[in-house]
């Protein structure tokens, strides 16, 4: 299951996508408050390759709870690999060994409302994409193909109204 | 699967799996249990209390009965315990039904002592609790004593039986007050249970009801098969070596499979003759370890046996595909002759009148009468060409100034005052009835315009004999005879004519150029093949009389006149089907639906509300792809990717659980199909990555679910379509079929297209099917642009789901 082993604290290790049982029983129900979230990209706006350097820059945080892997944090990140990966993938993780079960819900907490606010883009979003795209040139449309289109990114709202 | 492996996978559910699953084998043999499981917790709670009580003194000197008793409790403490568990508990547990019949249903007759284990009485569970545990090791104890007697067994019809009187027992008052009355008693053995059983036929000879000679009867036998625990034989009738009755029908293939053994059918010949009728078909055994190879090879077993003629192996082919390939010979005949049965196959020219005998049949007719009976002759045979009628329906033919529009007529008529036909519209028999409030009804009646020729032949008739005002039977009956008509027909051209070519003439015709619903709703004639077309089509009267003369101008062209038609009479209505969805109401549903969605669209963000954008959408996705392809709205109505090959943009559907080729079809598909469909498959992704969210295992969804409040998926089921659609549309789901065969039919698109559109066709002939000389591409040619200009009407476009 696991490609290092290691006594340090948090470790980064390969894991293979199916060896993940889900997310951690403690956390369930606050990851579940999340259902009516609406995010700016669905799991087919990213090609694979795309995905797999995303997860390795946001990694998935796991714990090993009788002997079984859950997700801690990073919620986003194993949500979008496993609908758009396939269970064999291998992904680059953050193992956790020395978590406290009342530090869970905090962590997760923290991933879900700070993630978004981290990384977000501010007032005039559509605008502020375009403006990166032109800044950034032709390369980051062949890696985000939705990028030719900013409005559908944006979501439905704006565009058919 | 056989019945080890079906309850393994059915543990498998319950997260009961390897040691812990085959350790509770036993324990599922001991109680019955049918493979799925169906309401075993039930079960168990009786067998728990059943084994709880002191084990009956018959069972106590076998240890291993008593350590199987045991073990059987504890495992079924611990089964109940992964039941409580599990999510679909409803099913495990007791039903609200508490017919035992009707909650039992369909495993009454295979596990017989289950269904006892099951039941349960509000007075006397105790006395049941104890009856339980007899049942539950009678088998066990029958076996010890066949050891010692072979008379003694329990066969089948034995636990049959015993299963039909308890269960009868049980809705017996006398009985079950009886019960009530020694429930608080302890029965430490089988034989004073049985005991009690003997009084309790005493009581009932006592007692004063109508059946009690009956249970009399059948208490006895009870006791019997009972008492066979104790080792009393019972007394059986020899057996028949002949079984009474037929025996059960077996496939073939079973049959012939089983009565054959050996693994390889060969094929043998003689060495020089490879003539066929010298073949010798040879069963062969695989070798197996009981063949002496040394005596062989060593030459003693050549010598024992005679070397006759020598054979060649020519070929060899597994046994059973020889079987299959059998029984497939069998499928196909019998194919064959379904194939023939519909269709009624005989050249058309012992159907149907030429050009030359129709021009001659005309001539005759148009000849001034010498008499009243001529005349008379000549309309009806007149009546038979022009209204397709076969003759017994011509010679009840009815004339009046007038029919009403709102009577149900019986017979086909001809009405003055509109110079035209009057046909009764074709009545298809349903077998259930629907009532749909708010949609017009059929019309009763259709008016086909006359020809000059009738209307000149009925106003001869007018001279002789008046019509009435209104139909009226049987002032106007002709008194012709089927012997006149042959013989009238006798002095036409050669003589060859018969009734049945005159009457059928305009329906083939009718048939071959607007199809068979067209026909049928015409002249009020089913013609062969599959009725389904006639089922989903209504046509407005006006169309209909349009096309009858289209019809007999065809005729008329073919021996070069032209036809003079009476004016069509406006009529509104339609005729046809059950009922008749009309475009702008389904377009109207639509155009509701869609402005609903996105009104909730724009509300996306507050909590919950995409559950209820998500339930919308699903019904929109169905009703508009199902619009635009003529699908069944039954398992799964939606166009899957998979299916759909793109090159020719058609998509391969099944739609009926049945294994022939009759009910696969080839659907071929518009563009906004193709955009509703990705717009359907995104929307799922992004539905799949809320309920992810939620800890709901994605590989358990349902292809196609609506959602509850608390985001539980349910599977899509017709039942909960329709709900839906009824706050858009009060038809049935199945409108959508009907809906496109009208359009298409009012769209004059030839209806051998409209067949494959619909997935109808007479058995045998099906479009779509691999000897069909029609080119997929062009069906697609020709239907595509109706079906965009039918999504134009409809107003159906592509809506987005969730955005993300």
């Amino acid at each position: 299951m696991k490609h290092t082993k290691s006594t340090e604290p948090n470790v980064l290790v390969d894991i293979c996508l199916k060896d993940i049982q889900g997310i951690h029983p403690e956390v369930q129900n606050i990851v579940a408050r999340t259902a009516d979230v609406i995010y700016a990209s669905a799991p087919d706006d990213f090609s694979e390759l795309t995905l797999c350097y995303l997860l390795t820059i946001h990694p998935i945080h796991v714990v090993e709870l009788e002997t079984q892997l859950y997700v801690i944090a990073g919620f986003r990140s194993f949500e979008l690999a496993t609908l758009a990966l396939t269970r064999e993938s291998t992904i680059t993780c953050m193992l956790h060994a020395n978590i406290e079960s009342k530090d869970l819900t905090n962590i997760a907490m923290i991933d879900i409302a700070g993630s978004p606010i981290m990384h977000s883009l501010g007032a005039k979003f559509v605008q502020q994409l375009q403006n990166l795209v032109q800044a950034l040139g032709e390369r980051v449309l062949t890696l985000f193909p939705r990028l030719q289109s900013i409005r559908r990114i944006r979501g439905q709202n704006k565009s058919t109204t | 699967m056989d019945r080890t492996n079906q309850l393994l996978k059915a543990l498998a559910q319950l997260e009961i799996t390897g040691k812990d699953a085959e350790g509770l084998l036993g324990l599922l043999d001991f109680i019955d249990v049918p493979n799925d499981l169906y309401c075993v917790g039930a079960v168990l709670e009786n067998v728990a209390a059943a084994l709880e009580l002191p084990l009956i003194k018959e069972i106590a000197p076998h240890t291993k009965l008593v350590l199987q008793a045991l073990e059987y409790r504890s495992k079924t403490y611990y089964l109940i315990e992964k039941l409580q568990k599990h999510r679909d508990k409803e099913h495990f547990f007791r039903p609200r039904e508490t017919s035992i019949k009707v909650a039992m249903h369909s495993y009454i007759t295979d596990h017989q002592l289950y269904v006892l284990l099951f039941m349960n009485s509000d007075k006397n569970q105790l006395f049941y609790h104890t009856f339980r545990q007899i049942l539950l090791f009678l088998p066990a104890l029958i076996a010890k004593h066949t050891d010692l007697n072979p008379d003694v067994y329990l066969k089948n019809s034995d636990k049959k039986e015993l299963s039909e009187i308890f269960r009868e027992f049980s809705q017996e008052t006398p009985i079950t007050d009886w019960y009530s009355v020694i429930t608080g008693e302890k029965y430490d053995s089988l034989s004073s249970f049985i005991r009690r059983f003997g009084q309790l036929a005493a009581h009932l000879k006592r007692l004063n009801y109508s059946k009690k000679y009956r249970q009399i009867k059948r208490l006895a036998t009870l006791i019997k098969i009972l008492q066979l625990g104790l080792g009393i034989p019972r007394k059986r009738k020899s057996s028949k070596g002949r079984q009474r009755g037929s025996s059960p029908h077996k496939p073939p293939e079973i049959d012939g499979y089983t009565a054959l053994t050996g693994e390889m059918l060969v094929k043998l010949t003689l060495p020089d003759i490879h003539d066929e009728d010298n073949l010798v078909y040879a069963i062969w055994e695989s070798p197996g370890d009981s063949v002496d190879y040394d005596a062989i090879y060593s030459g003693e077993e050549e010598q024992e046996q005679e070397v006759g003629e020598v054979y060649i192996f020519q070929t060899a082919q597994p046994l059973e595909s020889y079987v299959q390939a059998f029984h497939g010979k069998r499928v196909s005949r019998a194919i064959l002759n379904r194939i023939s049965r519909q269709n009624n196959y005989l050249p058309l020219s012992l159907q149907m009148l030429s050009p030359y005998e129709l021009q001659l049949l005309v001539m005759t007719i148009a000849n001034e009468p010498d008499s009243t009976d001529t005349l008379l002759l000549q309309l009806i045979i007149m009546t038979m060409l022009h209204t397709a009628a076969p003759f017994e329906r011509a010679r009840e033919l009815l004339f009046a100034n007038k029919f009403h529009d709102t009577e149900v007529q019986a017979n086909i008529g001809y009405e003055y005052s509109s110079q035209s036909w009057i046909i009764p519209a074709l009545n298809l028999n349903y077998k259930t009835h629907a009532d749909y409030h708010n949609v017009q009804k059929a019309a009763y009646l259709l008016r086909l315009p006359a020809t000059e020729l009738c209307r000149r032949k009925f106003d001869e008739l007018k001279k002789i004999q008046q019509p009435t005002e209104t139909p009226e039977k049987p002032c106007n009956k002709t008194n012709v005879l089927s012997e006149d008509i042959k013989a009238y027909m006798k002095g036409i051209g050669t003589g060859t004519l018969t009734k049945a070519r005159i009457s059928n003439h305009l329906l083939i015709s009718a048939c071959a150029v607007f199809g068979q619903a067209t026909a049928a709703l015409l002249f009020n004639r089913e013609p062969p093949g599959s009725m389904a077309r006639s089922y989903y089509t209504s046509l407005h009267t006006k169309l209909l009389q349009q096309r009858y003369t289209t019809l007999l101008g065809n005729e008329a062209t073919s021996f070069g006149k032209k036809i003079n038609a009476a004016q069509q009479v406006e009529q509104p209505g339609w005729i046809g089907a059950r009922y008749r969805p009309e475009i702008t109401e389904v377009a109207a549903a639509v155009i509701t639906m869609a402005s609903e969605l996105s009104m909730l669209q724009a509300r996306l963000i507050e909590p919950g509300k995409w559950i209820e954008f998500h339930n919308l959408y699903i019904t929109y996705q169905v009703f508009c792809q199902s619009l635009l392809t003529g699908m069944r709205p039954i398992t799964i109505p939606l166009v899957n990717p998979e299916q759909v090959i793109s090159s020719v943009g058609v998509f391969i559907r099944k739609e009926k659980a049945r294994e022939d080729e009759f009910n696969t079809r080839h659907i071929p598909i518009c563009q906004t199909v193709l955009a509703l469909m990705s717009a359907y498959q995104r929307h799922m992704l992004i539905v799949k990555s809320r309920l992810f969210r939620k800890s709901i295992p994605l590989s358990s969804l349902p292809e196609i679910f609506y959602l509850d409040i608390n985001c539980l998926p349910r599977p899509f089921q017709p039942l909960l379509y329709q709900q839906v659609l009824k706050r858009y549309i009060d038809l049935p789901p199945n409108l959508n079929r009907r809906l496109l065969r009208n359009f298409l039919e009012e769209q004059s698109v030839p209806h051998e297209i409209i067949d494959v559109v619909m997935g109808h066709a007479n058995i045998g002939e099906q479009y779509w099917g691999a000897h069909s000389t029609l080119s997929m591409r062009d069906i697609r040619g020709q239907i595509a642009p109706h079906m965009t200009k039918f999504a134009e009407l409809l107003g159906i476009k592509t809506i987005q789901g969730l955005p993300a």
